[in-house]
């Protein structure tokens, strides 16, 4: 709805200024429809504008986190554990998938080599979606769709190579642009969809797949 | 903002309201006041990040420019230029 606000005070404004300076006994209400347009021009883009200086801003912890995979040597490689075996939502950058993760290590090693814990944008949107529904379907439904309100819908369906979520009128931010932590731990939505379904099915989850059409968006998790 | 947004849009209505009971219809008279309630309200609308920033910017010098027009042609008038 606030995406529509600004565009429709827009239309408003510019109805109300022809209005006034089509009647000459109406001219006063020029002031109104120009403070209305006005108006309708920072409500549309005041929040894209800043989310863009926020994502910046924030893009330096990611650069920071890709120099950090980059330098421990580990493949651009995440998977997903829920905080039943991890003690709090994290991704795991490492080689192969490690069997267990020790509590508040940063790094450590596996039998492939070393591995990085990071915290994720789906770490953080758990924090945000609180309690999970069960099922999966309504668990993305209820914390990417009605909670982030980063979709506008989500379909579930469960395949023998793995859990194919589709995302449809997708609206998220790009939170690290072209860095390493991209293919490491996926997309806004991607993460987010991750580390829900870790929750939910209790076990690790890797991104196997993420493409994106238009505004469609298709992440398939194993 | 938002505070300061609604204050200039009810300033604005209240205003066009005023000038419509006033039967003042002069085309002169209303820009000059919608650019003084745009430059009232400005302080209290910044800081805005950078194409915004232009953008009302833009409005607001498009309204002085308006505002500075009618003051010219009311100075030419008073002058018999």
């Amino acid at each position: 709805m606030q995406n529509d606000l600004g565009p429709s005070l827009i239309v408003l404004g510019v109805a109300i200024s022809v209005l006034a300076l089509a009647q000459p006994n109406l001219a006063p209400l020029l002031a109104l429809g120009l403070a209305v347009l006005t108006a309708g021009l920072l409500t549309a883009w005041e929040p894209a504008a800043r989310e863009r200086v926020l994502s910046k801003l924030g893009e330096a912890g990611w650069e920071n986190v890709s120099a950090l995979i980059q330098t421990a040597g580990v493949p651009p490689k995440a998977y997903y554990f829920p905080s039943s075996l991890a003690g709090r939502p994290v991704a795991v950058v490492a080689a192969e998938r490690p069997e267990a993760v020790p509590k508040g290590a940063l790094i450590f090693k596996t039998k492939a080599g070393p591995a990085v814990v990071l915290s994720t944008p789906g770490t953080k949107a758990l924090e945000l979606c609180g309690e999970l529904p069960e099922d999966l379907a309504e668990a993305l439904r209820s914390c990417v769709v009605n909670v982030l309100g980063l979709a506008r819908s989500v379909s579930v369906a469960e395949r023998p190579d793995g859990v194919v979520v589709e995302y449809r009128g997708v609206s998220a931010p790009d939170l690290y642009g072209n860095l390493l932590v991209r293919p490491a731990l996926g997309g806004v939505v991607a993460s987010a969809t991750a580390a829900v379904a870790a929750e939910v099915l209790k076990k690790p989850v890797e991104i196997v797949e993420e493409s994106s059409h238009g505004k469609a968006l298709r992440v398939v998790l194993r | 903002m938002k505070t300061a947004l609604t204050a200039y849009l009810l300033l604005s209505g209240v205003t066009a309201a005023f000038l419509i009971y006033l039967n003042v219809h002069g085309i002169d008279v209303v820009t000059s006041v919608a650019t003084l309630l745009f430059w009232a309200s400005a302080p209290f609308l910044r800081p805005l990040p950078r194409p915004l920033n232009i953008a009302h910017t833009a409005v607001g010098a498009a309204l002085l420019v308006a505002f500075a027009y009618f003051a010219a042609l009311r100075i030419l008038a008073v002058l018999k230029i």
